[in-house]
């Protein structure tokens, strides 16, 4: 569904990502875990049209994205929970959710769905974005991605300073997402969130996947996982 | 008392024609932090387009439209291909800007001549109305309600229509607006369309209490631009009360101390400023 084949980022002059390859297959759910400065933003970025590779390619579904803008690559079905919420501060929450809708036919995510999943967004409908609290203001950013009904949904350590409850909340998405048969891609340094989740789990680091694992091997015991990282 | 009015009337009246110009810049430059300089430019011609179409079929309401496209329709161009490619580089904004005004202005004066030209008053505005001791022109008076027509219209269609929204998010942060499948630099290339279509619908309609001529485009553009930064940037409600208080200030000024004119415009200008540097009504810049 979605590949990234030798790709090469570059910030200026800094090398980020290294003839970066992965593939997440339709309907996956794939973690990719990986300490920070490691290139896992800059790779998220680079698949939403953020950054342009100066090497390799990227394709959805077997089209050549990279290099497209983002707001087409948006188009295509490809939608982003980005590391630090970045909603927007001016809008309300209902005018977030109206602007980011796309009809997804009767598997898609509707306004009032994600509403009901979210209770607090229909509560805080009319208030602007910018006043909400920071755990709101995730819980908005991740509805704003799926309001856009794409294939495939990228996750930027979507529970980064979460209190427990909303990561749970956080976890039952992304299963939600794997039961409507989406692609996701778990940008995660929470080893056990990640292996409780994804299907498959993939390390990077130093711009390269090193390392590639099913999730359920690792459930009972993430060990190796936590050895890969410098975790000790 | 008819006087003190008389001051009144005539201060709101510029100062709504200082919105009507700072209102196109309020949306390029306030919202979508395109500093254009060629605004000024963009009114004059407006101004002279109208004349031109005028003396072609004697209408002027069919000149004012066709004005008002043109004009729109070079903004959309002047986007498209040149603003386009220097967006977020202020430098580069100033130099390609402060140019076009340059050629345009050029261009009128090869096209149109250098003398000064008062474009007619709209039509069945001619007379005046008498208010007590008081006799004001209508024109003068249409130019307050014109005004305040196009705030509540850009009010309107910035805070509670779709578009609108798409431009906010689209100003507050471009990259995940994108994100969402808007397509920005199709939102920006018709808001500054927007923006220009109204520096040309100023030109013609506040010719007629201006005048026009080459080389005005820069007198012009510096009171759009203190009406702008004044009213705080991206807001149409700041540019609105920033324009009346500018138009007021003028005329009181050059009433009560003529030989300091521009000294009572810019130094309560600066001094706000210096107070307040996002100006009335300006988000703070996160």
């Amino acid at each position: 569904m979605l590949d990234l084949r030798d790709v090469d980022v570059y910030y200026g002059s800094s090398h980020v990502l290294h003839r970066t390859t992965l593939h997440v297959a339709e309907g996956e759910t794939y973690a990719l875990l990986g300490r920070n400065g490691m290139g896992k933003t800059t790779l998220v970025h680079t698949v939403m049209g953020f950054l342009r590779p100066r090497g390799g390619v990227i394709t959805l579904a077997g089209e050549r994205i990279s290099g497209l803008a983002s707001e087409r690559i948006a188009r295509r079905g490809v939608a982003l929970v980005p590391q630090g919420r970045r909603v927007f501060p001016s809008l309300t929450v209902g005018e977030t959710l109206e602007v980011s809708y796309r009809d997804g036919g009767r598997e898609g995510w509707t306004l009032t769905e994600v509403c009901d999943r979210f209770p607090i967004l229909g509560d805080r409908w009319g208030q602007t974005a910018g006043l909400l609290s920071g755990g709101q203001q995730q819980m908005l950013a991740i509805a704003r991605a799926l309001v856009t009904n794409s294939a495939v949904v990228l996750l930027d350590e979507p529970t980064e300073g979460l209190d427990p409850s909303r990561v749970t909340a956080v976890a039952d998405v992304v299963a939600e997402l794997a039961r409507r048969g989406t692609t996701t891609l778990l940008v995660e340094q929470k080893v056990r969130f990640a292996v409780d989740l994804a299907d498959r789990i993939g390390v990077l680091s130093r711009g390269e996947v090193v390392h590639s694992v099913a999730g359920g091997s690792m459930r009972k015991d993430p060990a190796p996982l936590y050895a890969e990282l410098g975790f000790t | 008392m008819a006087s003190l009015l008389s001051h009144v009337l005539n201060g709101l009246s510029f100062g709504s024609l200082l919105f009507l110009v700072a209102s196109g810049l309020t949306l390029t430059f306030g919202l979508m932090r395109a500093l254009n300089l060629a605004h000024g430019a963009f009114f004059l011609l407006g101004g002279y387009v109208a004349l031109d179409l005028l003396g072609r079929t004697d209408s002027y309401w069919l000149a004012m439209l066709g004005a008002v496209v043109v004009v729109g329709l070079l903004g959309v161009a002047f986007e498209r291909f040149l603003v386009h490619r220097v967006l977020h580089r202020e430098l580069a904004q100033v130099v390609l800007t402060i140019g076009a005004a340059f050629v345009i202005a050029d261009q009128i004066l090869a096209y149109w001549g250098g003398r000064p030209v008062m474009p007619p008053r709209p039509p069945g505005l001619g007379g005046s109305v008498t208010i007590g001791d008081l006799t004001f022109p209508w024109f003068r008076l249409s130019l307050i309600v014109i005004a305040l027509v196009v705030f509540v219209s850009l009010w309107l269609l910035i805070n509670r229509t779709r578009v609108g929204a798409m431009i906010r998010a689209s100003v507050d942060d471009e990259e995940m607006a994108r994100s969402v499948g808007i397509r920005v630099p199709v939102l920006f290339m018709a808001v500054f369309g927007a923006g220009s279509a109204l520096a040309a619908f100023a030109g013609v309609w506040g010719g007629a209490f201006t005048g026009l001529e080459p080389g005005g485009e820069f007198s012009i553009l510096l009171l759009a631009l203190v009406v702008t930064v004044v009213g705080g940037l991206g807001s149409v409600t700041g540019a609105f009360v920033a324009g009346l208080g500018v138009g007021l200030v003028d005329e009181f000024g050059k009433s009560l101390f003529p030989s300091f004119a521009l000294f009572t415009i810019y130094a309560p200008v600066a001094l706000l400023l210096a107070i307040r540097p996002r100006g009335l009504l300006g988000r703070v810049e996160r």
